[in-house]
């Protein structure tokens, strides 16, 4: 018994005494932060997030290119590199995704990782333990983080339509909720914070949602309504445009390509942008995936372009242009490159290995090219010297875009001519004769210049719907002026293209469609959840 | 009480002293049951100091100042006896008999020593000379192929890698399955010390072994006994050293210039003639020679004996600049006081390392990769003398630029220092106390030349990078050990404290755009990308503690009735606040069935025993503070034209985290026939794992991130481990030794889910294929084995050379309308089987140690094929051979067929190696200086017999996607020593 004793006697001593091995397991941290006892001070930090955000949406495999893929605008073939990325972007173009895209599941998570961050510092704002601002109210910043949570769950609506609507800090797993809910949901947020927000147009609004801002998101998806909820609300998104177009703050730049340019922010014709930074804001590198790596020559990057480049027009789209529409040039990178010397070629590396470089615009099909075909993006400015990513901001919001939105609406209740006015108004600074920047109200309501059909070998050979697009005019223009900045998709569906037409390799392949699958992953992690009319 | 005892023996000896009469002197000749002799038999008169030992011919001879008394035989291995003369009967010859082989065998287990007689456990021990022969790099590589169950596989040539190890199969979903190595007491790595510094391995399988050991013990635990100084002797050394070379195992065959050329002609797609003939493989490779010397030293006295060991490691691989330059020096002291009732021991030991290494490690695949693939007509240089590059094309870099446009230099620094005291206040009983500290420091430099790929591709404009990491794990452990033996009875306690601190602080820094090469990567403040807000700074600080109470009792019951149970608790600071400590108890017994009444006279069978034991273990996650509500402010957003840095959380905490629990059972059979001559083991385990720590998919909303790290899944192994060994030749000059390991395993996923993160679909999936395939290799199912491959099943391929795959609906489709439904499990990377066969053969003075082993029933994912064996990689570099060969006998793969991920490269594994032969010489000399020699040859990995039809079908079996034949792979050796063994 006394050794026993003397056991735990020893024991004890050595727990106790030998200096430094305490047995607290509380843990001590040394490069890490505990949000329970970080004290905020500086509420633009804690909000800056669920801004920062939204630069994630804008990779290959993410929401930027479904917007565009998907449409009769882009597409990302695979290629003589070998580069196929396990055909997840061929099925884009076919539309023929399913619920295990990778892209379906990346766009979720981005998008609501913005939501869940919203809602994380709405609670925070709401509770104090976040302070506002000097010279802002918490009111103010609690209606800015409402937009920019519905501005999210706009993009959930327009996207996957049916999903989970949590406003809350809960970890209860929701279920779904109806694509109206969220439109209604969005729309009353929107509209309730509308008197809180900002009117300023400065640099402290730059990326941010004022009050216009607010009112161009809320008018995009008026203009959508009746593809969200069956009730199309034209004049209510008049009525905003026309808000907006009466602010003093914002005006077209002169020249197109400005808008777009490295240094573009604070451009007066952008109303909200998504701002990039080549080292601090990371996530914008369109150039990669859309050019060939022959092209670092060309504007002596630091970057080497991946590949010979994926992303490209679709020829049947390019061959809508005018060929006197500056725009046409602006936007798409075509015919023979050459060093930034300007007289050397650049050269092939595949199929075309050490022939000279020479993109053009036609496409066997949207599966399989050669490395020089097809026409790439031209539209945002690569400077001089670049990395992988730029420094150009994303206009998601813009003057032009407004006044398109609001000529669309004249355009679809009945006044067509003031429609046209507008739309000849954006036009001009694209053509250096007035005279054919000028389009009439008959134009925009006739049918689109697009000459749909599906193609194999180069060639149209199943021209498939070939019915006349209500303001197809209309469509074509809003091609012009908006390729690569996310919106075919939605101007697509709204002219009834999306599910109906052929395009390249492209066949409609169903009218539900519209809609992307709820990820499987989301599913698989969440048993309340339903999945899309269709793709059960 | 002790000087009472030593009272009493001075006057019985006094006593026995008075007894005496004439002198004599007594002679025999000691044999063994065989009638051959006996030499070193030590022989005592009884009561005395007085002794001797048996010659080389058995002969002895021991003069007693009495003229009558006793003497004690004794010899290992071999019972003891006593034998009286007289003085009519001074001519004693002796036969010893055998004590059946093994029973008393030292095992070494978790905090203390027993005798193979008295394990109740799966307990596999390995000594010295049972080693794997020739050259070893790590501790694992010397037990390959003879412990049933442990799987050690080394996976490439690589001089800085190390064994994969896995025991039982894949018991967690955590990445690290590597058992638990603790070196004299002290964790470790297989690496800590020199393998030609170790004594012996003892491996505990199960969990009633290892359970003692709580956390960490589910892989099952490596103990590790370097050589030891033992009883009284003069100064002894030994000097071990060899020599090796090695060859890669296999070459992929790869198109040469000139059959290159012809596809060029054919007009192939990309097919492009730069008008060279360069083999790259060659032009990275070499035909390297490693040096290994271990030179150790010992002595005792009475009280004090100690060892020093040093061992220089100077290796070489087979790609060129790859290398691993080792010192590892070691000395221990133990000193005995007040007549043996404190024993001190003092170990300072560790190793200074010193390699080349690419930016933030080891030796980089790509350049291998790129020697397999470049076009073979592009020259290494253009005329100018700079290497030839086209950084236009992806993923292709000159991989002699990669190796000579970059210097890198890791230094690692391991200082282990251990002291433990040993109070010994009673017979029997111990109170230890260990206090050691491991202190790993590394410091890493590494640059790249304007030449190198790094500006040629990404514009850097020169690179470099420094990095240094202090690591320190302090170890406080006491414990109290009594022994007491009451007639039939025998009891043995522990009870322990153990605390264990592990605190980790590293810096990392790169910069680029330097105005010159010539600095290398000393001078980083050169660099001006850093002042640009490019490049990377970083430094990190992290703690955490283990504390651990325990006990074990052990009963025994006339060595017949075996019982042993013991009980840790275990607290981790890596948890919750409310799941800190876990409790991880154990039982088992055993019954020495020979010891019973109606066995012991049966002679055939010379010992068996049952065991059974049951215990549990815990694993803790890898990496600290998961339970915190973390944020960082790595990010940045435009606020007022500046970017500001924003708070960001970190992850998704998860407060709740607790222990991962693995219980296992096992049931054991040992059985001896023939005196030992033929034993054999078998094991059963049944082992399940709950609570499983794994980064799970969690929904998203309401949780910002999609995975948390928790305890949710769990998994059941259970396997049939054999292990026979059989002396065949027991001859004067030829003897033959053979011994079979067999183990089986199968593994399940029971369960993925508990009730806050519901896996819906029962799956995730794990592995990847990078560019241009982009998808995971394989799924981690309930119901199903880990490792299975998970992709689209070939079945055909169309006229214009496209697969076709089965839909899921089980038709042929074109891959083209494929379908991520459409996958399917197309073959899983888990040998079922691993077989091995070691043969020890001595003739008079040479030795011949042949090791075979196989692994069976698995496939392999040939990754290089995937690649190299698609006509469209034409466009980016070389092929093998087999790219226009025809698929499913039908025609080639089309030119325009992108790369795919599918069934058709999914090849069985299995294979049987001839993986050592080594041939020695042992030379006893009578000279002063050297008293024993041996030289051996002797080589690894020589032969393999497989299907297989990449470098090498010994591939990883770790991690949730194994069988993965990696294209990046360091290539598999085959290596060739000679060595010497001196003793002075």
């Amino acid at each position: 018994m006394s050794t026993i004793k003397n056991i735990c006697l020893v024991l004890l001593l050595a727990s106790v005494t030998l200096p430094g091995c305490k047995g607290d397991l509380k843990e001590i941290t040394y490069s890490d932060l505990s949000a329970q006892t970080y004290k905020y001070t500086d509420a633009y930090a804690a909000m800056g997030i669920a801004y920062a955000n939204l630069r994630g949406l804008f990779s290959h495999s993410n929401w930027y290119m479904l917007q565009e893929t998907s449409s009769d605008e882009l597409v990302m073939p695979a290629n003589s590199s070998g580069w196929e990325d396990a055909g997840i972007y061929k099925r884009i173009h076919l539309h023929t995704w399913n619920s295990e895209n990778p892209q379906m599941i990346n766009m979720w998570l981005q998008l609501y990782a913005g939501v869940t961050n919203c809602n994380r510092v709405l609670d925070q704002l709401d509770k104090d333990v976040i302070p506002p601002a000097a010279g802002t109210t918490k009111e103010g910043l609690i209606g800015e983080m409402k937009v920019l949570r519905a501005f999210y769950y706009w993009q959930i609506c327009d996207n996957f339509g049916n999903a989970p609507l949590v406003n809350s800090t809960a970890t209860e797993l929701p279920s779904t909720a109806k694509r109206q809910e969220i439109y209604d949901f969005i729309v009353k947020d929107i509209n309730d914070a509308l008197p809180s927000l900002s009117e300023n147009t400065d640099k402290l609004m730059y990326g941010r949602f004022n009050k216009w801002a607010a009112k161009a998101l809320l008018a995009n998806i008026y203009l959508n309504a009746e593809v969200y909820t069956g009730q199309a609300k034209w004049q209510e998104c008049l009525a905003q445009c026309n808000d907006i177009l009466g602010s003093p703050g914002y005006h077209l730049e002169g020249a197109y390509k400005d808008i777009f340019k490295t240094q573009n922010e604070n451009s007066s014709e952008i109303i909200f942008a998504v701002p990039f930074d080549e080292n601090q804001g990371q996530g914008f590198f369109v150039e990669m995936y859309s050019w060939h790596g022959a092209m670092k020559d060309k504007y002596n990057m630091q970057a080497t372009p991946w590949g010979s480049g994926s992303a490209q027009g679709i020829p049947q789209f390019i061959d809508t242009y005018s060929s006197d529409d500056h725009r046409l040039g602006d936007t798409w990178l075509m015919g023979p490159q050459f060093k930034s010397d300007g007289v050397t070629p650049l050269k092939g590396s595949y199929d075309k290995n050490g022939q000279p470089l020479n993109f053009v615009n036609h496409l066997p099909d949207g599966l399989f090219t050669s490395e020089t075909e097809g026409y790439r993006m031209n539209k945002f400015e690569v400077k001089t010297g670049a990395l992988a990513d730029l420094s150009n901001d994303f206009p998601f919001f813009r003057l032009a875009q407004v006044m398109m939105m609001k000529a669309e609406c004249l355009l679809r209740t009945g006044h067509a001519d003031d429609a046209a006015a507008i739309v000849t108004n954006v036009r001009n600074r694209a053509f250096a004769d007035p005279a054919k920047a000028t389009v009439t109200g008959a134009q925009l309501q006739g049918n689109s210049k697009y000459h749909y059909g599906y193609v194999e070998n180069y060639n149209i050979v199943d021209p498939g719907d070939q019915s006349a697009v209500q303001f197809g005019g209309m469509l074509d223009e809003l091609g012009y002026e908006f390729p690569w900045e996310a919106q075919r998709r939605r101007d697509d569906i709204r002219f009834g293209v999306f599910t109906k037409k052929s395009w390249l390799s492209h066949k409609p392949n169903g009218d539900y469609r519209t809609i992307f699958p709820i990820p499987q992953a989301a599913l698989n992690s969440n048993p309340n959840l339903d999945q899309n009319d269709g793709y059960k | 009480m002790k000087i009472l005892t030593c009272f009493l023996s001075i006057l019985l000896f006094l006593q026995a002293s008075a007894a005496t009469a004439d002198p004599v002197t007594i002679t025999g000749k000691v044999s063994d049951s065989r009638n051959n002799p006996l030499a070193g038999v030590s022989i005592m008169l009884k009561g005395s100091s007085i002794g001797a030992t048996t010659d080389v011919n058995g002969h002895y001879t021991v003069k007693s100042p009495q003229s009558s008394g006793t003497l004690i035989f004794t010899n290992l291995g071999y019972a003891s006896q006593e034998v009286s003369f007289t003085e009519g009967k001074t001519a004693i010859d002796v036969t010893m008999t055998e004590i059946a082989k093994g029973l008393n065998e030292v095992i070494v287990v978790g905090y203390g020593t027993q005798r193979q007689g008295e394990i109740t456990s799966a307990v596999a021990s390995v000594k010295s000379e049972n080693f794997v022969k020739g050259a070893a790099g790590d501790a694992a590589q010397l037990i390959r192929g003879k412990v049933a169950g442990l799987s050690v596989v080394t996976t490439d040539g690589n001089p800085t890698g190390t064994a994969q190890v896995n025991l039982r199969g894949i018991a967690t979903l955590n990445a690290s399955t590597t058992p638990l190595v603790i070196i004299d007491g002290v964790p470790g790595t297989l690496t800590s010390v020199a393998p030609e510094d170790i004594e012996s391995i003892d491996v505990l399988k199960d969990g009633s072994a290892a359970a003692i050991y709580g956390t960490r013990g589910t892989n099952g635990v490596i103990l590790i006994t370097t050589r030891k100084s033992k009883g009284s002797a003069a100064p002894k050394m030994d000097l071990n050293t060899y020599f090796t070379t090695q060859r890669i195992t296999k070459r992929l065959d790869f198109l040469s210039a000139s059959e290159y050329r012809q596809y060029v002609q054919q007009g192939k797609p990309g097919a492009t003639d730069y008008g060279g003939s360069t083999d790259w493989l060659k032009e990275v490779m070499q035909k390297p020679l490693s040096q290994v010397y271990n030179l150790d030293l010992r002595g005792s006295s009475e009280n004090t004996n100690y060892i020093v060991n040093i061992n220089y490691r100077n290796l070489n691989g087979i790609m060129q600049r790859s290398n691993n330059k080792i010192i590892y020096p070691r000395l221990e002291v133990n000193h005995s006081m007040f007549n043996g009732m404190l024993k001190l021991n003092a170990n300072i030991n560790g190793y200074e390392q010193n390699y080349f290494g690419f930016d933030g490690g080891g030796f980089r695949g790509d350049v291998y990769r790129n020697a397999i693939y470049l076009n073979p007509t592009q020259p290494v240089r253009n005329p100018d003398g700079t290497f030839t590059e086209h950084t236009d094309k992806t993923d292709y870099a000159n991989p002699v630029s990669l190796l000579y446009t970059s210097d890198g230099m890791q230094q690692n620094t391991d200082l282990r220092t251990s002291g433990t005291a040993v109070l010994t206040p009673i017979r029997d009983l111990d109170i230890r106390l260990l206090v050691s500290r491991d202190l790993l420091n590394n410091l890493a430099g590494y640059s790249e030349t304007r030449q190198n790929y790094s500006t040629l591709h990404d514009g850097k404009n020169g690179y470099a990078a420094r990095g240094a990491q202090r690591s320190v794990e302090d170890l406080l452990e006491a414990t109290v050990n009594y022994k007491r033996s009451i007639g039939d009875h025998t009891v043995t306690g522990l009870a322990g404290y153990s605390w264990r601190q592990n605190d980790v602080q590293s810096f990392y820094a790169q910069n680029y755009d330097f105005p010159t090469d010539d600095y290398s990567y000393n001078s980083l403040q050169s660099g001006r990308a850093l002042s640009r807000g490019q490049g990377v700074e970083n430094s990190y600080r992290s703690q955490n503690k283990l504390v651990g109470y325990f006990f074990r009792l052990n009963y025994s019951f006339q060595d017949k009735y075996l019982l042993a149970t013991s009980i840790r608790r275990e607290g981790s600071s890596k948890f919750g606040s409310n799941h800190k400590y876990g409790n991880f108890p154990a039982a088992s017994i055993g019954w020495n069935a020979k010891q019973e009444s109606f066995l012991i006279d049966i002679k055939t069978i010379s010992s068996l025993k049952f065991r059974a034991g049951y215990g549990i273990t815990g694993t803790e996650p890898s990496t600290p503070y998961l339970s915190l509500d973390r944020i960082n402010f790595n990010t940045y957003t435009l606020i007022n034209g500046q970017w500001i840095q924003v708070i960001n959380p970190s992850s998704n905490a998860n407060p709740d985290l607790r222990w991962e629990k693995k219980k296992e059972l096992n049931i054991g059979v040992d059985i001896g026939f023939m005196n030992n001559r033929l034993t054999a083991t078998v094991d059963y385990y049944k082992r399940t794992t709950s609570d499983l720590l794994f980064n799970y998919p969690v929904s998203t909303p309401p949780y910002l991130y999609n995975n948390i790290t928790a305890n949710a899944a769990s998994m059941q192994n259970k396997g049939v481990e054999v292990q026979l060994n059989f002396a065949v030749i027991q001859g004067k000059d030829l003897t033959w030794n053979t011994q079979v390991n067999y183990s089986t395993n199968s593994n399940k996923i029971l369960s993925l889910s508990d009730k806050h993160f519901q896996l819906a679909s029962g799956y995730f999936d794990a592995g990847f294929l990078a560019e241009p395939i982009q998808t995971p290799t394989s799924r981690v199912q309930i119901g199903l084995p880990v490792g299975n491959f998970y992709g689209f099943k070939s079945v055909d391929i169309d006229d214009q050379g496209h697969w076709i795959i089965l839909g899921k609906d089980g038709k042929p489709k074109p891959i083209v309308q494929a379908q991520a439904d459409d996958k399917m499990i197309i073959g899983n990377g888990l040998p079922k089987h691993y077989l091995s066969w070691n043969n020890s053969l001595s003739y008079k003075n040479f030795d011949l140690n042949i090791t075979m082993r196989g692994a069976f029933d698995f496939q392999i994912l040939n990754t290089p094929r995937i690649w190299y064996d698609a006509p469209v990689m034409m466009t980016r570099g070389n092929l093998l051979k087999t790219a226009y060969d025809k698929v499913y006998g039908k025609r080639p793969l089309a030119d325009d067929q992108s790369v795919s991920y599918v069934s058709y490269y999914i090849e069985n594994g299995s294979y049987w190696k001839i993986d050592n032969v080594t041939l020695g010489y042992n030379l006893r000399l009578q000279t002063k200086y050297i008293k024993t020699v041996r030289v051996y040859a002797s080589a690894s990995n020589l032969k393999t017999f497989t299907g297989y039809k990449g470098i090498d079908p010994e591939v990883s079996i770790l991690g949730l996607a194994p069988g993965v034949d990696n294209r990046n792979r360091y290539p598999a050796i085959t290596s060739y020593t000679l060595g010497g063994f001196f003793t002075f």
